[in-house]
């Protein structure tokens, strides 16, 4: 079993954002010998950096910064334009909660569809079923429409389930910024536990304080690049100065 | 030979490189249910609220087969027995191919909210489409059953098992049509018009509404070298009258699905690169 849970060498990731827009056949004939212009957006530049099992990894940077970029490319989801990364375990990925979820389907159906989006077996599944609305308290609604249920109601089915749903390596996208204060407070127990039991979580977040509460290592990123990296309280008096 | 041709289009090393990126897709790891459960959802979807729900799948088929079948009996039942039997086996084979490739070609466009949030495998979201029209299919085929017993034809049991092969080809001609023109209506949204206008002129194209003997014989070879109009063709001919193609007729039909499915699946590993970030 390697130390590391992650790890990532030397990522580039580049967007071509065309000046015009051409993705219709009338644009191509109107202009048939002009090639399509390209404004390259050199989204991440040579990013590298370990992930030790068990750590709790934050990064930080502004809007437009990469840091979504870098989650969707450690989770498999774009594909980078050079650079490696290698997974010690199975990530979940929360770039979003309740993916998958359908207003039509009832609350049990989409459990079973976004939790096999998610990675879990149907038998896997009708073993926590149960768990899961409990901890979402919607016990009463599950044979209901996803659409009759309120908007909290359906944020607590989709963090219950995904938290139901966890792997080795988890990756969060600023899903902390849901719900009520009583609910995210929740939500912090749960991370608490992961770290106890030694999940390895990498979570993206503009919020200083769930930083310096959790993180054991924090990652500032700016423009594509890594600027620096250290301990929570290190890195925030550099990054608000 | 067109397949060797566009095999050399196509840098090796791409390629490979592209087979192991899908690759960790199909270890042991990927949860297979995905396809079966993104499947029943659509079923699910596409009625729901319309009071008689599933059954439009089969009542729309089958309005277009009466009406086919009271227009043109009269232009061609004395030139060919069975002629109601072989509109609706055409019809049905038809209409599969028509429902699988609708829904595959914009299914990675109705399913970008998902592949930009998680890891999943186009091919699966292709996949699970394509199944929802293959399940419309099978219920049409039990109406085709019931239709045979009150015609007082019976297939034999090799028409039948015949028939299940040809199913399998056309199944794999939808998925290689899909793996094609999916990836590129993402990058082009002309793709389904153009498509949609295809399908108008490609109906009369298969021999569905009019039987085969019926027009010129060059002609039937031009026709016959759609591999849609063979499986189209044999299907009729082995399950109602009992004639059999010969081997080497069957062999090259097989041989042009499997040669268009490859095809497909190496020009879709090119268009599938760094889509998601099209999406």
């Amino acid at each position: 079993m390697s130390d590391f849970a992650l790890q990532v060498h030397n990522i580039s990731k580049s967007f071509h954002l065309a000046r015009r827009k051409r993705d219709s056949l009338r644009e191509y004939l109107a202009h048939p010998l002009t090639k399509t212009e390209y404004n390259t957006l050199h989204a991440l530049k040579e990013i590298s950096f370990d992930v030790k099992a068990g750590e709790f990894l934050g990064i930080i940077g502004k809007n437009g910064s990469g840091k979504s970029t870098l989650l969707r490319i450690l989770a498999g989801i774009y594909e980078p334009d050079q650079g490696s990364i290698l997974r010690h375990g199975k990530i979940s990925p929360f770039l979003e909660l309740g993916v998958g979820f359908n207003p039509e389907l009832t609350g049990r159906e989409n459990v079973y569809l976004s939790g096999s989006i998610l990675g879990l077996r149907r038998k896997q599944i009708n073993q926590i079923y149960n768990h899961i609305v409990s901890f979402a308290q919607v016990e009463r609604f599950m044979d209901q429409p996803l659409k009759n249920f309120s908007s909290g109601m359906t944020v607590r089915l989709a963090f219950s389930l995904a938290i139901h749903s966890v792997a080795d390596i988890l990756l969060l996208d600023e899903v902390l910024a849901v719900g009520d204060q009583e609910f995210q407070n929740k939500c912090f127990d749960v991370f608490q536990n992961f770290k106890r039991d030694g999940k390895t979580i990498i979570l993206v977040s503009h919020s200083l304080d769930v930083m310096k509460d959790f993180c054991d290592r924090v990652i500032w990123i700016d423009q594509g690049k890594i600027v620096a990296q250290g301990s929570p309280a290190e890195m925030i008096t550099r990054y608000q100065a | 030979m067109y397949f060797f041709v566009t095999l050399t289009l196509i840098p090796v090393p791409s390629l490979i490189q592209n087979i192991k990126t899908q690759a960790h897709f199909l270890g042991s790891d990927f949860n297979w249910e995905i396809i079966w459960q993104m499947s029943k959802t659509d079923l699910k979807l596409r009625y729901n609220g319309s009071v008689l729900g599933f059954l439009w799948s089969l009542l729309k088929p089958l309005s277009l087969f009466v009406v086919l079948n009271t227009v043109f009996t009269y232009l061609f039942k004395s030139a060919t027995p069975y002629y109601s039997l072989q509109l609706f086996v055409g019809l049905a084979m038809w209409n599969f191919f028509v429902e699988g490739t609708a829904s595959g070609i914009s299914s990675l466009v109705a399913r970008a909210g998902l592949l930009t949030k998680q890891p999943v495998p186009k091919w699966a979201v292709i996949l699970s489409s394509s199944l929802t029209g293959f399940m419309s299919f099978f219920f049409q085929l039990i109406i085709l059953a019931i239709f045979f017993v009150i015609q007082g034809v019976t297939p034999s049991i090799s028409a039948l098992l015949l028939f299940l092969l040809l199913i399998f080809l056309e199944y794999t001609l939808i998925i290689g049509i899909d793996l094609i023109l999916s990836p590129l209506y993402v990058r082009l949204r002309d793709v389904v018009q153009i498509w949609e206008v295809a399908l108008i002129a490609g109906f009369y194209l298969v021999p569905v509404i009019y039987p085969l003997s019926l027009i010129p014989l060059g002609m039937q070879k031009a026709i016959m070298v759609n591999p849609l109009a063979r499986l189209i063709e044999i299907s009729k001919q082995s399950l109602i009258f009992g004639v059999f193609p010969d081997i080497s007729y069957l062999l090259t039909t097989v041989s042009a699905v499997v040669g268009v499915f490859v095809l497909a699946l190496l020009v879709s590993f090119r268009l599938s690169r760094k889509l998601t970030e099209r999406l």
